[in-house]
Order: C-alpha cells, then structure tokens, then sequence
C-alpha cells in the first residue's frame, strides 16, 4: 500500500521522532510511505478559535498537498487532527462559502486514519509483539486523548495495541476519560482552569507508578508532560491554583490481581469519613509525597508510535536506562 | 398587553425561522395545526422507513458519523411471573414495600394499617378491599372533599391504580374514581397503593400508551426523596413517606 | 460583513432588523476566565463538588447502561426537539388552544420584565395581604424564574416567595446563588446545610449533619405554608401541544404540593420547552430521569391540563416566556441549544465545571449548556457573554450524554466565530497576532518549511534546555509548564535529507 504520512504541525516541529517511528511501523509492514510536502496543519488551533477565515487557507493548504499525490491511505499520529479533517474542515470551508474545498477536504478525511484505527481496521493488526516485533520492557500507563475516544471512537484500539507489545507492564490510569486540559488556546485563554484539570490528570499520573505516560496525541503529551515536569522540578503545582478534589489515597489490600508494587489509588470527592464533625474547620486534602505517590523515577511522556517501533534490536531507551527527557517528554 | 406580546413573539418566531412576511404564524382560532397524532417520536412506522439500522462498527476514516442509530423499543419482553418480580424488584429498589396477594387482600390491607386509626379512600374504591379494617373511614367524594386539615390528620390512603410499570417502578394514579383526587394521596403520610397484576405493564412506552391526560395524572416511584444533599437519596421529604404497595392477582 | 472580501454565509440572521436578546440572570458580570479565578482556589468548593458530580456521573452510567435502546432514545428524543423548533408557531398555537380549552389561561412575556409584572398582577389578584402586610406565595424549583429573577422582583413589591425544593431552600436560606440545574445547592455539603439550617429555621433545634435529619428539618419547616398558601409559582419540564397538558418532574413531593393544594397556580414556561404529542413523553420520560439524578424514574411527575374539576387549583395561567429564545433560535447554528431538557448531565461530566463550579459562569443556566445558551439568548454582543464559549477544552463529554444530542463543542466553536466577528477587543492580542502570523504560514507547506528551517538556529542558541518561562501570551503556558527543548530538525527536513541521501545512493549504484 502507498501511504501518505500526515506527520500534522506538533510532531514536524516539536516531535520529529514520532513521524519517524511512526514511518519505521508502516515500512516494517512492507507498505511504501510518502510524504506530501506541501502539509502543514489540519487548521483546528484557528478553527478552535473562532478564526474561520484564518483557517480557511490552512484547510485549501492541506487539500492541496493531499490531492496532488497518488496515494491509498493517508495516515497521522493523531486523533484531534485526523477528527478536525472530518468534523471541522468541511463545516468551516462551507461557512466560508467554499463548498468546492468543503467537498475536497471531506473526500480526503474519508481517506485519512489514525494510526492506530489504520493498523487495527484497515491492516488487522491485533498483536504488536508479533506483528510489529513491539517491545518495551517498562511500567506504562496510558491517557486516551477526548477527541480519539469521542470523535475518532478509538475505543481499545490503542490501549490493546500497548498492551500487547512484548514485556510492557501496562497499569490503567485512573479518571483516565477525564480531560488533561490541553484544548489548543483553552490552555492559555483559560490558564488557569486549565492547569487546574492537568494537576488533576498528574496526580492520577503519579498515581500508577509508571515510568512512561503514554497516548496518541503529542498535543495532550506536550501539556502532561509539561506539567510532570514543572512539578518535579518544583516539587508543587506551581502557578497552578494548587487545589484539588482528586485524591491519591494509600488504599489497603491490593488494587489488581497483579498489582502489588504500589497501594495508592485516585479518586474524585471526599469520602463520606472525610466529613468533620460539627464545629471542626475543613482540613485539605494531604498531597501524596513524591515517594509515596511512586515516583521513585523521573516520569515521562512519550508517543505509543515510539513505543511500537521499539523493538529488542532498537530499543526505545527511558530516563533511567539515561535517555534525555526534556520538558517532560522523553527524546 | 398580552395579546400584542403573543403577536410579536410569534412574529419573531417567523422571523428566526426565515418564513418571510409579518402575520404568516398560524392564529389559534383559525390556524392549522400540526396534524393531531403527529407524536414527533412516532407511532407505526411514522419515520422508520428512512432510518436504516446500521451497526455502528467500527469508525469510518476522518470520524465519520456514528450513532446510525436502530428504533427505540415500544414493548418489553418480560411476562407472567418475570414481569411482577421486575416490579417487586424496582418498587423496593427505591424503598416501597411490597406485599403481594392472590385473592382477597383486604386483611393484607388491614395489616398495614393501624388498627382503630382514620384512613380516607377515594369514593371509587373496592370496598371489599377494607373489610378487614376496623379503624375510621371518610370517603373522599365531589361535593364531600376532605378539607386539607383534615387530610393532614388522616392516618393514611388507600387507593387502587391505573399503571404499573415494571422496568422502571412507576404506579400512575389518574383521578378515577378509584384513584381519587390528587391531594388525598399526597398530604396523608402513609399511601397504601392497590396494583392489579393486569394493570402491570414492563416499560414506559408501553405505560404511556395506557393513559389520556384528561385528567390530572400522578407518576409515583418509591416514596418522596431527595437527593439535594450532596447527590445521596433520602426517603421521605414533603410527600406520603410511607409507601405500601399490595400487588393483587385477581 | 465579510472576511477578507469573501461574504460569510450567515442564514443564522434572516432579519431586517435583530431579534431583541434576553435580559435577567443569564449574562456574565465579567469574563470566565476571571471570575473562575476565585472558585478554582476553594477546596472545600472543589471537594464538594468533585464528590457530588463523581457520584452522580457513576449513577447515571449505570442507569443508561440498564437500556440497549439508549442510542436509540437520544436519536427520537433529538428528532422530537428538533421538529418543535421547525414548527413553533404551529405547536404554541396548538398547546394554547388545548390549555386554553381545558380552562387555563396564556400570558405572553416577551422579556423577563413583561413577565415578572405578569406574575406580579396575578398574585396580587388572588393571594391575600397577611398581618405582616406582605403576600406569600410558594414555589416549585424552576429554572425559568431564576432566568428572569422572579423572587427578587416580587420581594419589591411586597410578595415574599418561599423556594420548596430542598436545594433551593438551602441556596435561599443561605443567601446564596444556585450553582447547579438539578441540584442548586451542589456547591454546599451536609456540614455547611447544618449550619445554614442552625441558624435560619429557629424552631428546627439541634441537628446533625445526616441528610436524612436535615430532609426532615425541611418537612418540618414547609409543612404548614404547604397547606396554607393560595398561590403557587411552578416551571413545566413539558408542555405537550397536541393535549394543552403541562408536566412537572421532581422527588420530594413539593412540586406537588404546590401544583395541587393551593387555589391558584401559576406556571412560566420557555416557549420551546413544547413536545408535539403526549405520547412522545414514552421517550423523554426515559431520557430525563437517567440523565438528571440517575434514576430510572425519578418519585413523582405530575400532568394537568388546564383544570380538572374536584381536583387541584381551579385558576390556572401559563405565561409563555420569549427572553431570548427567539434570537437563539435565529441562530441556524446554535438552534439546538434549545432542545436542552434542563437535565444537567453536561454539567456533571465537565471537567470545567467541576473545577469552577457554577457561579463562575454567572447564569441561571452554568455548565456546557449555560456556555451556549447564555450567549445565545443574549447574543454575544453582551460582551461578557463573549467569554462563556471559550471556557471549554471540547473534550466532547457533554455531546455524549447529552440526551438530546446537542453537539454542544460544535455550537461553542460556532460561537467563538461569532464572538471573533463581534470583534470585541479591536486592539490584537498577542494571541491573535501569533494566529494570524500562524494561519500566513501555515497556508503553505514552503512557508512552513523556511520557518522550520530556523530550528537548528534556535536548537544552536538554546541547546538541550527545555524552556520553562517565556514572556507575554505564551507566560500563560509556562506559568504551570515547561515546554521541551527544540529538536534540532524538523520532520519536513529529516524526510528532504534522507529522500536526497536515497536518491545518492541509487545514482552510486
């Protein structure tokens, strides 16, 4: 099959090495891989900003690029920007009076996956240990981003995907549907909501243990770990209004069956043993410490296309095997 | 006043809507209206002949649409025994209690009810179900309505039912003669409710279809609750705190 | 008005002249993102509510899970408002005929001041002057008088209107502000109610923080007015055309009370609050309770149409209520936001909301919902109204339980391209003039690659180190993140490199 990568504006710029991990996957299935150079970006940060008219040309821009080349399947390490192709292009070039572009853009996003929903539905992938000699030998937990769950419908397919790759120890995310407060502009229109919603999201984080946060947006791993980074530098949620209704409790007894290594778990809310007594001031909420919340290493985040394209001879090395994390996000 | 606000809100109405032309809404006295039975949900196939019932599968590429959505389902599938145990089931789900009679019930009634205590019953109601009630009796009728006073000093209520449905725990009370006037089952503390197993529907569709709102009509699940206080539901507010119901196969 | 020459297809507007936007209690005293400021940093706020909607959340997946034909009901739900909104004019002259046959009385209010000296006259006309020299009347929750502030325009003309429901008891004895559709008082917990019910019902005595003693407190407290008062106030969650019935959904019973023991009834209702037929309450009877307080029914619904002789008020007065609806509904756009069944499920799975709660919204309406709606009704020319949309991260939780299907990201999207045209901040931000440089660049794949090839420069002058503090518009973000050091190449230059050493290699050959 001739794929045509959409590598979308974060992973060019900022994360050149999940494009290239995500081309190492499909060539590794023996599928020819392009990359139209005209692309830049699917247009959701204007679009998510009102800007219909600013979009406009950044849509034509992907239409151009996209139609030009001869190519079975378009396929981006992304969910928001593979959604923003189908549920935003064509309604945004229709309101601008281009019906033409409207067509166009929704005849390529029916051609555009996700590539996960690419490997599992179209090229029946369902064990990347045998199929993609997938392996990573680490403790993971793994964030589904909102627009994957709930526009792309992504459902297991990436959690399966991670969870069948060779020795990975894969612990669920608590509250993992909840939001890390990313949204485009919404982090810096509404910083501070925002940030509110990713010290939440790091708590949960720190909560599993894991060495690697990983998931299929850069968009929403850039912000997470933008936020482990800041706070174990600083050891708080600094610049954050530092309040919380997410609690990381020491739970007795095990979580899982398999589950020994830590007793913590997160949840929303007070308990009802959380209520004072008649008179008695509300106390806060203790913060789990950085050794009791198991973040006896650094944490990090990082792409699952890197982790597929991890493999026993090419390993994808961690912090504490000496990688470079920087800025929260494994290099 | 009024009537220049009905004509302007209605022409803003046409306006937003882009019907052109001032005085195009359709006056009562004279208007069509939309056709009698045109239930937007839809009876017998009103829609379904356009709705394809396509498995959603897996996601299209680019997120095309989902949610291609089958019909709704107009009747359950529980009968006989199965569908008086989803009721018993549901009813002490949410804290009625539940008694269930085959033939006479009227000393399960009486049992419920303190001996020598004051009741009042609607003007319709069986009266072979209290004749095991040695308490006080004051019938309810038009022309002879208990004061409010003197329903708040009454014990408790007896009355029969229209509906039950099974799936969700609902009895309706429709002001028949049996059922009575609104405020009889409302301001009395303890309600003793009389569910004929034939009046035992399984899901909402099914109950609806039983009913005509001629007539003021009372949805009762369980006993009053609340759950203002931090989302917990708690039994017993403002109405009959007490809810009996007899389950009666005749 | 046109973009850059192009004519913006705008059917939102077929007016010649605007539809007049509401007034009351739905516009933003000032911007979200500063009034959240305060909410954010109150744990007891946060805590209260974390625990409230979690609960809630979890109750109601599990409801909604008990029904396979879920999908189904949304989809038939969503039809039914969406046909009433296509029809209007011909429902609401439809339910009048009905209602009024059966012995009601309409009212129309174009605006919340029309509709307050509405209900004003009609109180005034059937409840008696007490010793005190004051009216009383007693009122069931209803999210339509907040809208248009009914309780404080009545206290100025000497009618005191006491709040039955539970939760708004607690928010009216507390002086305080409803933060919740369902659940007013959302933002208090069982301690904080003891001490409101301590100090202001002085016959109540001791009590502890059990919700079950403070329910009975509250019995306790309204017992008598329930069976005194001649004038009740109520809201409709329907009005069903094709009968003339109205319908009222709640659990304590004093909804009840109030629509059935007192001699007059007055009810305001949202003129699209209409469903076509009675029959089609066998879906939202199924959609609300689930969605609401994650029931499979919640204890008590009660239907009237006009009167029933023997039985209830025998004076009964509608007054339908425009404030507003009519411009949203002349939005194409955001038309759907009127379908809103008041469930409030969106509320309870925002993760904004539950961070900021529902004051910082400053609406009767909060939540997903409050950020369309508010700025619907008022246009979001009411400037402050301008900032709800942008208070959301779309993460699309609120479309997937909405029981209506309102595509509320969609229509906040939409709205924040009204708000870009209402153009209020004619001066850039920073944030525009890096979104305008951006869409420049980003209309052409060779822009985007001579900005790129400025990253090994920037790599060159800032090494390996992650930046962790910038100025201006992008301080927003590193005020709680880093951000990672640049790579040294972009992807677009790593593809050329290798394509050009590929191709070496097979002219070597």
């Amino acid at each position: 099959m001739k794929i045509a990568l959409f590598a979308t504006c974060i992973v060019d710029a900022m994360y050149p090495e999940v494009a290239q991990a995500t081309v190492t996957i499909l060539r590794r299935l023996g599928h020819e891989v392009i990359f139209p150079e005209g692309q830049t970006c699917c247009g959701q940060m204007h679009i998510n900003s009102g800007k219909f008219a600013q979009a406009e040309p950044v849509i034509a821009a992907h239409a151009r690029a996209f139609s030009s080349t001869e190519w079975d399947a378009a396929v981006a390490p992304s969910a928001s920007c593979v959604a923003s192709l189908g549920h935003q292009q064509p309604m945004v070039a229709r309101r601008m009076g281009n019906e033409a572009l409207a067509t166009e853009a929704a005849d390529i996003a029916g051609r555009t996956y996700e590539l996960s929903q690419f490997l599992t539905d179209v090229l029946g992938i369902t064990d990347a240990a045998t199929d993609l000699g997938s392996y990573f030998p680490h403790r993971v937990t793994y964030h589904p981003s909102c627009h994957g769950m709930r526009l792309l419908r992504l459902g297991d397919r990436q959690s399966d995907l991670l969870r069948s790759v060779e020795g990975i120890d894969y612990v669920e995310l608590p509250l993992a549907d909840a939001c890390c407060g990313f949204g485009g502009t919404f982090s810096v229109k509404n910083s501070e909501v925002s940030s509110a919603m990713l010290a939440d999201k790091i708590r949960t984080v720190q909560s599993t243990g894991a060495e690697v946060c990983t998931g299929g947006d850069a968009s929403c791993l850039l912000h997470m770990g933008g936020g482990i980074s800041r706070f174990q530098r600083t050891g708080n949620f600094e610049g954050t209004p530092d309040v919380t209704a997410v609690h990381v409790k020491q739970t007795s007894g095990r979580v899982g069956a398999d589950d020994t290594t830590d007793g913590l778990t997160a949840v929303v809310g007070a308990d009802d043993d959380d209520h004072r007594v008649p008179g008695e001031q509300g106390t806060r909420p203790q913060e789990p410490s950085l050794q009791q919340s198991g973040l006896r290493v650094g944490q990090s985040t990082v792409h699952q296309a890197r982790i597929l394209a991890s493999t026993k001879e090419d390993p994808l090395r961690v912090q504490s095997e000496g990688a470079t994390v920087s800025g929260g996000s494994l290099r | 006043m009024t009537d220049t606000a009905r004509e302007e809100i209605l022409g803003r109405i046409n306006q937003a809507l882009g019907r052109r032309g001032g005085g195009e809404y359709v006056s009562s006295a004279s208007g069509t209206v939309p056709a009698a039975s045109s239930s937007a949900t839809g009876h017998a196939g009103s829609h379904e002949g356009t709705e394809e019932n396509t498995d959603p599968g897996p996601p299209a590429a680019g997120g095309g649409t989902v949610n291609q959505s089958a019909e709704y389902l107009r009747t359950g599938t529980h009968t006989g025994e199965d569908l008086i145990e989803l009721l018993i089931d549901r009813l002490e789900d949410y804290k009625a209690n539940v008694h269930r009679v085959s033939g006479d019930p009227a000393k399960t009634i009486a049992g419920l009810l303190d001996a020598g205590s004051n009741i009042v019953v609607p003007r319709g109601l069986d009266d072979s179900w209290l004749q095991s009630f040695t308490g006080e009796i004051s019938v309810d009728a038009p022309g002879q309505e208990l004061s409010i006073l003197e329903l708040d000093s009454q014990a408790a209520v007896v009355t029969a039912s229209a509906v039950a449905i099974a799936q969700t725990g609902t009895i309706v009370l429709d002001g028949s003669p049996e059922c009575g006037r609104r405020a009889i089952t409302l301001v009395p503390d303890h309600h003793v409710c009389i569910v004929r197993v034939a009046d035992i529907v399984d899901i909402v569709p099914e109950g609806i279809a039983r009913l005509t709102p001629d007539a003021a009509l009372t949805f009762i699940s369980g006993p009053s609750a609340t759950s203002d206080i931090e989302l917990k539901r708690v039994e017993g507010v403002h109405g009959p705190r007490t809810l009996d119901v007899v389950i009666v196969d005749t | 008005m046109t973009f850059l020459g192009m004519p913006l297809l705008r059917s939102t507007r077929h007016d010649d002249q605007e539809i007049p936007g509401g007034q009351g209690n739905i516009v933003e005293d000032e911007s979200f993102a500063k009034v959240s400021h305060q909410h954010l940093s109150n744990q007891q706020l946060r805590n209260n509510i974390g625990h409230a909607t979690a609960t809630i959340r979890d109750k109601r997946s599990e409801v909604v899970a008990e029904l396979d034909d879920w999908e189904a009901l949304r989809e038939a739900g969503s039809r039914a408002k969406n046909q009433v909104m296509e029809n209007l004019p011909e429902y609401l002259a439809q339910f009048e005929k009905n209602f009024t046959a059966a012995g009601g009385v309409i009212h129309w209010a174009r605006d919340a001041d029309e509709a307050n000296a509405i209900v004003t006259e009609l109180v005034e006309a059937n409840a008696p002057v007490l010793e005190s020299g004051r009216r009383e009347v007693i009122k069931v929750k209803s999210m339509a008088t907040q809208e248009i502030g009914l309780n404080e325009h009545l206290e100025t003309q000497d009618i005191d209107a006491f709040e039955t429901d539970l939760a708004e008891l607690i928010v009216q004895l507390g002086d305080d502000k409803p933060s919740h559709i369902l659940v007013p008082a959302i933002h208090r917990n069982r301690d904080e109610i003891r001490d409101i019910f301590m100090e202001k019902m002085p016959d109540a005595g001791e009590l502890t923080n059990e919700p079950a003693v403070l329910a009975e407190a509250a019995r306790r407290h309204l017992r008598h007015k329930f069976l005194t008062t001649k004038v009740a106030i109520s809201g409709a969650n329907f009005g069903i055309a094709d009968t003339g019935t109205l319908g009222v959904v709640e659990s304590e019973g004093n909804g009840r009370m109030c629509l059935t023991l007192p001699e007059t009834l007055i009810t305001v209702m949202g003129i699209e609050k209409l469903l076509p037929g009675f029959d089609d309450l066998e879906v939202f009877l199924q959609l609300l309770p689930r969605s609401s307080t994650g029931e499979r029914m919640n204890p008590y619904t009660s239907f009237w149409t006009g009167t029933t002789p023997g039985d209830g008020p025998q004076n009964v007065h509608l007054v339908l209520l425009d404030n507003g609806r009519t411009r949203a509904l002349a939005d194409e756009h955001g038309r759907s936001a009127l379908n809103c069944i008041r469930c409030s499920a969106c509320m309870n799975v925002c993760p904004v909301y539950e961070r900021t709660g529902g004051h910082a919204y400053g609406s009767t309406y909060p939540g997903p919902i409050g950020a369309i709606l508010s700025p619907l009704m008022t246009g979001v020319e009411a400037e402050e109204n301008g900032s709800l949309p942008y208070a959301s991260s779309l993460c699309g939780a609120c479309y997937d339980v909405c029981p209506v299907k309102i595509n509320i990201p969609e229509i906040l999207v939409h709205l924040r391209g009204e708000d870009v045209e209402a153009n209020h901040s004619p001066v850039s931000s920073q944030l525009d003039t890096a979104l305008t440089g951006a869409s420049w660049m980003m209309s052409d794949g060779k822009r985007m690659a001579a900005a790129e090839s400025g990253l090994p420069i920037a790599h060159a002058v800032a090494g390996d180190k992650q930046i962790n503090s910038l100025p201006g518009i992008a301080g927003a973000w590193t005020s709680s993140r880093d951000i990672p050091a640049l790579p040294e190449k972009s992807f677009r230059q790593l593809w050329a490199e290798n394509e050009a050493r590929a191709e070496g290699e097979d002219d070597e050959r």
